[in-house]
């Protein structure tokens, strides 16, 4: 498919998905005409408006960061979640919590980009010594459970039951009741974060053909790996720190939309960014859908679509990666 | 009322109490605000670290620091010399297996659904100690606290839900609280169980009247705009049975007399 | 007209100094062969000459400019490099992989200039890869591959073209045709430095030849004197032999296997 007819199609295909995100609930809701003033209207503005941003702008995020991870690493299963960047970022959040920063939402977002770009850094360490497919898969593993471990070790050491029990519900990653200003704090640097990736897209062209070779093309590998570092560090970070732990959206839309947009890394970035609002956005909608007062957690729901992904992408590549 | 009464004489007469033992360690922080109200404090070899946390327990911090405090593990229990550890039903399967292997005496407390079987559970501690009379005389006290909270007239439709979206419902002790002082429970209206995450967004679309919640100032902004009163339910009160009973109740018939009809 | 020279050019890797104060000249419109046994240091000779690799002491200059001085970009446009056993990721198409020669030459967002398509469009032709335009590359043979990934530098124009054993893994009629492929390029004007190890192909299409040892120049000059099977036999350690045929010296390297 042509590049811009592609990204037209996902764009409507993100527009219907945001409409449906701010119409479904437990009770539907027209997104237009609502009675200024009426129950409708404030839930509308106060409560699905604010959460169908977050889906569109972390969905996005994580869409297009996955395919610029898959760049970088030259590998179909690189993603936030799977390298553990997701889980730094949700340890820097909970460490700032622990010190006592949960009445000042800033800070936990400030740490939660912080725990995102220190993992980035890390990965960006084992690279620089020329790691291989199965090292950088398990190195996140490592970093994801290692993250993971740190979050429960300071939830076990928290002061009271009830801020652990708030720790534990945010960490499975939902959109279940966040306000304007937590799309506010979040939405500007997953912008930002955004924006740094695009540049690199080039240079991640360049590297499919090795890192020597992209080199003698007048790649900067060091100002790539940069702009990768910080605008998948500060994106994911700032959305992790408002929904908790959401996975393999990065994992799957890239794969999705290879087959339509094109191997080339560069192609894949802003499909992958639109394909994956439309995703969260949907998947946001649909967990609010089951029956019962509750929601299923979204980043629950997600890891129950991933994983057999993530495992049916190993099946296929197997014999490949090594 | 008098039924309960009843029944706890009943249970007061039953049994002598044999030697008491000396070095009694809780396990749970329910148990603990038990304990230290009918036990001589010398008796008291440990109890859970929650209680050394104001903000967890409904315990004095002043009268917590007195007793060790432990973290829960068999190794750290047996450390503390035991003659009778109190169980709880969340203690893990390991650590009484363990505890159980070593030889202690343990006796096991399940979570009280009901004033009536909150007595009990006094009672029941009180006889472990030593101190069947104690446990009567908590029982009194509980009692009249519970006389002093209640509300006769007509019922405000009320619901606690802790910030974290943790909402007590049917069944559960505190909610039986809230009717004796006098507010309708309205978890049930919003399709909640017992111990449910409730969203915020029916909450919107239905106002639950009075809020009861731990931290009233990090509402959800748009509950403010919908004109839901909160008012604060502190998140150590709701948890237990028991003495700090009393002081929810206390707290609920405050809140109540504040309720302009 | 350009001319990439390094003077006393010292490359250590891993402490070890690997090429060992050799200097060189590539002069324009000419091929320039690099010989010598496994481990001598020609790899490491070619990246530093290409600028990806920062020598121990001694410097690289192109045109009296030091290669560490300029801005990666500009170094691109003027030397194209192509590694020994490229990686080839993903299923990009063939297309796609020889515009990625354009890269230096085109701004950060910029589409694809005319004079980009052309260059392209050329660099097809020449590598005989048009046919193949809308492949994926990672699905090609080896020949087709390697004749994709040399029209991938043909693209960008390079004034100097280094290539790092680039008939590995070709049959007989890919060489000749790749061997072909250099020579035009040559003839174009640029300065093309060659690793080789088939010794009758060097002697086919050098103007200059360099032998190496340990890390230095043990000879070079004119390729027709310096690649006698004297030299050659001395290099390698083997025997060589020399036969004249119509279409130029073939230099076998023999001896007894039995």
């Amino acid at each position: 498919m042509r590049p811009a007819a592609l990204a037209a199609a996902l764009a409507l295909l993100v527009a219907l998905a945001f409409l449906f995100n701010l119409s479904a609930g437990k009770v539907f809701i027209p997104p237009f005409g609502l009675a200024a003033g009426s129950a409708d209207a404030l839930i509308m503005a106060e409560l699905r408006l604010p959460r169908a941003l977050l889906a569109l702008g972390i969905g996005a995020m994580l869409g297009a960061a996955g395919a610029a991870l898959q760049g970088w690493l030259r590998n179909p299963l690189a993603d936030p979640a799977v390298l553990g960047i997701s889980a730094s970022a949700a340890l820097g959040s909970v460490l700032a919590i622990f010190l006592g920063a949960a009445a000042t939402p800033a800070i936990v977002s400030a740490a939660g980009m912080a725990g995102a770009v220190v993992a980035m850094a890390l990965l960006l360490l084992l690279v620089g010594g020329g790691a291989s497919t199965t090292m950088f898969i398990l190195a996140g593993v490592i970093l994801s459970t290692l993250a993971g471990s740190l979050m429960a070790l300071l939830i076990s050491l928290a002061p009271t039951p009830f801020a652990l029990g708030e720790i534990v519900t945010w960490s499975m990653g939902a959109l279940t009741d966040r306000t304007m200003a937590d799309a506010a704090r979040a939405l500007p640097f997953i912008a930002l974060g955004l924006a740094l990736l695009m540049p690199a897209a080039r240079a991640l062209d360049a590297l499919s053909l090795g890192e020597e070779t992209a080199r003698s093309l007048g790649v900067r590998i060091g100002r790539m790996q940069a702009l990768i570092m910080l605008g998948t560090g500060l994106g994911v970070g700032a959305g992790v720190a408002v929904s908790g732990v959401v996975g393999f959206v990065g994992l799957i839309v890239p794969h999705l939309l290879r087959p339509l947009a094109g191997e080339q890394p560069s192609a894949i970035i802003l499909p992958s960014a639109l394909g994956g609002a439309a995703l969260l956005l949907t998947a946001d909608a649909l967990v609010r859908l089951v029956p019962g007062a509750q929601e299923l957690k979204l980043g629950i729901a997600m890891a129950l679509i991933g994983a057999p992904f993530f495992l049916l992408l190993l099946w296929r590549h197997r014999g490949r990666i090594g | 009322m008098r039924g309960f009464r009843l029944l706890l004489l009943l249970f007061a007469a039953a049994g002598p109490a044999a030697a008491s033992p000396q070095r009694i360690v809780s396990m749970n922080p329910c148990i603990d605000q038990i304990l230290v109200g009918v036990a001589d404090a010398r008796q008291i070899a440990g109890i859970s670290h929650w209680s050394h946390d104001a903000a967890a327990s409904a315990m004095n911090p002043a009268v917590a620091r007195r007793f060790p405090a432990h973290f829960g593990t068999a190794e750290e229990v047996m450390a503390l010399r035991p003659d009778l550890v109190l169980l709880s039903l969340h203690t893990p399967l390991a650590t009484k297996a363990a505890l159980q292997r070593m030889g202690v005496q343990t006796q096991e407390f399940g979570v009280p659904g009901s004033v009536a079987e909150s007595h009990a559970q006094v009672l029941a501690v009180a006889r472990a100690a030593g101190h069947a009379e104690r446990g009567l005389a908590m029982v009194r006290a509980i009692d009249r606290a519970l006389l002093a909270s209640r509300h006769v007239g007509a019922q405000t439709p009320a619901l606690i839900r802790m910030s974290s979206g943790l909402t007590p419902g049917e069944g559960t002790l505190i909610v039986q609280l809230m009717g004796h002082a006098g507010f309708r429970n309205q978890s049930a209206a919003y399709g909640l169980g017992m111990w449910d995450m409730a969203a915020v967004e029916p909450l919107v679309r239905r106002s639950p009247g009075l809020l009861l919640t731990d931290r009233p100032e990090r509402l959800h902004p748009v509950l403010r705009r919908a004109g839901v009163r909160a008012v604060r339910f502190p998140g150590n009160l709701f948890a237990c049975a028991g003495p700090g009973m009393a002081r929810a109740a206390a707290r609920l018939a405050e809140i109540r007399r504040g309720v302009r009809p | 007209m350009s001319l990439l020279q390094a003077d006393a050019l010292v490359v250590r890797r891993g402490g070890r100094p690997v090429v060992h104060g050799l200097s060189l000249a590539l002069p324009p419109g000419e091929v320039t062969v690099i010989l010598g046994p496994n481990g001598a240091g020609k790899t490491s000779l070619l990246t530093a000459l290409a600028g990806l690799s920062v020598p121990a002491s001694g410097g690289v200059t192109l045109d009296g400019v030091a290669l560490a001085a300029m801005e990666p970009r500009a170094r691109a446009r003027r030397i194209g490099y192509l590694p020994q056993a490229p990686d080839l990721h993903w299923g990009l198409l063939v297309e796609a992989v020889v515009a990625l020669g354009r890269l230096p030459h085109r701004g950060a967002f910029a589409g694809l200039a005319a004079e980009d398509r052309q260059a392209i469009a050329t660099a097809m032709r020449l590598a005989d890869v048009a046919a193949l335009a809308g492949r994926p590359a990672n699905q090609l043979s080896g020949g087709e591959r390697a004749r994709v990934l040399a029209a991938r530098m043909i693209a960008g124009q390079p004034a100097v073209i280094l290539a790092d054993e680039p008939l590995a893994n070709l049959d007989p009629r890919h060489q000749l045709e790749m061997l072909r492929l250099f020579r035009a390029l040559a003839d174009r004007g640029a300065a093309v430095a060659l690793v080789l190890h088939d010794l009758s192909a060097a002697a086919r299409i050098a103007d200059r030849a360099v032998l190496m040892r340990d890390g230095k120049a043990v000879r070079q000059g004119r390729a027709t004197e310096v690649l006698t099977p004297a030299a050659l036999s001395l290099l390698f350690d083997v025997p060589v032999v020399r036969v004249e045929t119509a279409d130029g010296p073939a230099l076998l390297p023999l001896g007894a296997i039995r």
